[in-house]
């Protein structure tokens, strides 16, 4: 009989242990997904950024106009110009070539559905961009979508949204932050 | 009886050790599930933490972009406070402010030569200093110097008796923080204006920038100001008595100045309001004699001036008395003279400089001589300082537009700082975290 009370308290404490662990083992997975999620998000700004800084340079002829030129194109043009709405980012091919693929108005909840992946393939993180082991993180796919949206056409707000799936939902990290044609402009 | 009382204790033993390692197991696991527990809630804080960091961080850098565009549409000497501002409705927010005239309460205090004079650069912001702090500015007290450990600087008129080499007592204007760098071949601006979007400042409104207006700080005769230029220490420190900093040779006879050669010139340049021509004013160079030799009574500014502001450690070399000279007309007058709206400089008859105001005027100072000392030692650059007093108590405009940008997310803060000097575009970053 006392015996019984050992073994019954030493099944639940051992239970409880295995429970703890998993759940440890899961904060720390939480835990690099978020880090990565945040560096992926802070990425895509750091991107914006050198997008606008380089197109100071390409278009040096016209500054003012072609500030927000995509980085993938080699004409100013409207055409060309980045516009209001959702960007995928990527590197391409070509080494520290970024390019950004309008995807639209598309909002960023399509990520919750696990049967949008495949049309919204295009907001996954490419695997050279995570510096982070993959293992680590659970295997996760990173989503990261670039919103644009025009104050004046000499400032913008941009937001870095970076989405991935975790047993408890859809976790999601916002960076916005301000672009601006600051250098070229003419105070008289 | 004895049996039974026997197997009746061996039966209760049996049992109580059973209670006891049940309740040691219970604290273990008690002991690790607390743990695991500390260990989750840290793990979360921490993710939490890091992206709230981020979130502060993007915040102030928006933020000093937006305060960038914002000083671009105005220029020279625009302060302002923008409003707090949110970011896409996130919990991020940035305070952003440009400073650019020198603070209202940087003038230099009752202790020092310049009491009541406005220093820019703006006091604790120069470049000649290392470490360089505006809120430990030395603008009120006397000084002392050493370079035997830190603190290399105590402010107070009595010499510290802790058996270390000190020099001084110095004028707080004198510090190396109050004072900025000039090399051969660069151009530093002055601007003797600033510009304000107040519709009530009674300031013109400039013509291809609608809302902005340019205000002049000299509006009277009782303007003062003083440019103070000194060479730098010999022993390389930075901040040494006025004897130890480098003298000029002058020893060596140049073919068109003489053994007095010029070092630095300045020139205030700027637009009549009313043509809206371009108006410079130029150093009164004065060369004599054979060999010719340039003489002292020059305006610009020379060997034999620097040598004797180092010689009486004043190091002034230029006020607003001294005599300019129009660069078409060659017509002389005083600095000041040309600065204010409706005065009769020399010859206002042939003057190119019209009765109205001149709109925007800048001094920009350049050294246009390579500089040896007379132990034979190239002397890499100047020091100089713009010491003034405007009737009108207005600061001046400071040698760099300062615009800080402090984002806000949660308790976290991120205060990125940008220096844009009135003389080029290039930006300096100062982050704090």
């Amino acid at each position: 009989m006392p015996w019984r009370i050992v073994c019954i308290t030493a099944i639940i404490s051992f239970s409880i242990a295995t429970i703890g662990i998993f759940v440890v083992n899961g904060a720390a997975t939480f835990q690099l997904q978020s880090a990565a999620a945040i560096n992926t998000a802070a990425e895509g700004i750091d991107a914006l950024q050198s997008i606008k800084n380089v197109n100071r340079i390409r278009f040096r002829e016209d500054p003012k106009k072609c500030w927000l030129t995509l980085p993938q194109e080699n004409v100013c043009s409207a055409e060309n110009e980045i516009k209001s709405g959702y960007y995928a980012l990527h590197k391409t091919t070509n080494i520290n070539q970024w390019e950004l693929v309008y995807t639209g108005s598309a909002p960023e909840k399509a990520l919750d559905l696990d049967t949008e992946k495949e049309a919204n393939g295009s907001y996954l993180v490419d695997a050279g961009s995570i510096t982070i082991a993959a293992a680590a993180l659970g295997s996760t796919d990173f989503y990261r979508m670039i919103k644009i949206e025009y104050i004046t056409d000499e400032q913008v707000t941009i937001t870095s949204i970076v989405q991935w799936k975790t047993f408890s939902g859809v976790q999601t990290v916002n960076l916005p932050t301000f672009l601006t044609n600051y250098l070229n402009i003419d105070n008289g | 009886m004895v049996n039974f009382r026997g197997t009746k204790r061996k039966h209760n033993t049996k049992k109580g050790v059973s209670l006891l390692i049940a309740i040691m197991l219970i604290g273990v696991i008690s002991y690790v599930s607390l743990s695991m527990t500390n260990a989750v809630v840290e793990a979360t804080r921490q993710a939490a933490n890091s992206n709230r960091y981020n979130e502060a961080y993007y915040a102030a850098e928006g933020g000093l972009v937006l305060g960038l565009l914002e000083n671009s549409k105005h220029g020279a000497g625009y302060s302002a406070t923008l409003p707090p501002k949110n970011y896409g409705g996130g919990a991020a927010a940035a305070a952003v402010k440009i400073q650019g005239q020198v603070p209202v309460d940087a003038k230099y205090g009752s202790m020092s030569t310049y009491f009541n004079m406005y220093g820019a650069p703006a006091p604790g912001t120069g470049n000649v200093g290392k470490d360089c702090d505006p809120l430990k500015a030395f603008k009120n007290m006397n000084f002392w110097y050493t370079a035997d450990g830190t603190p290399h600087y105590v402010e107070g008129t009595s010499q510290p008796q802790d058996g270390k080499t000190w020099f001084g007592p110095f004028d707080a204007a004198d510090h190396p923080c109050n004072w900025n760098k000039i090399k051969i071949g660069e151009t530093m601006s002055i601007p003797l204006y600033y510009s304000t979007t107040d519709v009530n400042s009674g300031c013109p409104e400039y013509p291809s920038n609608s809302g902005n207006y340019v205000c002049n700080l000299a509006t009277s005769q009782q303007d003062a100001f003083i440019l103070r230029v000194r060479t730098p220490c010999g022993n390389g420190e930075e901040m040494c008595l006025a004897m130890d900093r480098y003298d000029f040779d002058i020893s060596n006879q140049d073919p068109t100045y003489g053994l007095n050669k010029p070092i630095m010139s300045w020139q205030i340049t700027g637009a009549d309001m009313g043509t809206n021509a371009t108006l410079v004013l130029g150093p009164y160079i004065y060369i004599y004699g054979t060999p010719p030799s340039l003489k002292s009574q020059s305006t610009i500014i020379h060997e034999y001036k620097l040598n004797a502001a180092n010689g009486n450690g004043t190091f002034e070399v230029l006020t607003e008395a001294a005599q300019g000279e129009e660069t078409g007309t060659k017509c002389l007058g005083p600095m000041l003279a040309y600065l204010l709206p409706n005065t009769a400089n020399a010859c206002a008859d042939g003057s190119d400089w019209s009765s109205t105001a001149i709109i925007k005027p800048v001094l920009k100072l350049s050294i246009i001589q390579s500089m040896t000392s007379d132990l034979q030692k190239k002397i890499p650059y100047l020091e100089y300082q713009f010491l003034s007093d405007f009737a009108s108590g207005t600061p001046p405009t400071d040698t760099s537009q300062t615009i800080t940008s402090e984002g806000f997310s949660g308790e976290f803060k991120a205060t990125i700082e940008a220096r844009k000097s009135q003389s080029s575009g290039l930006l300096e970053y100062v982050v704090q975290q």
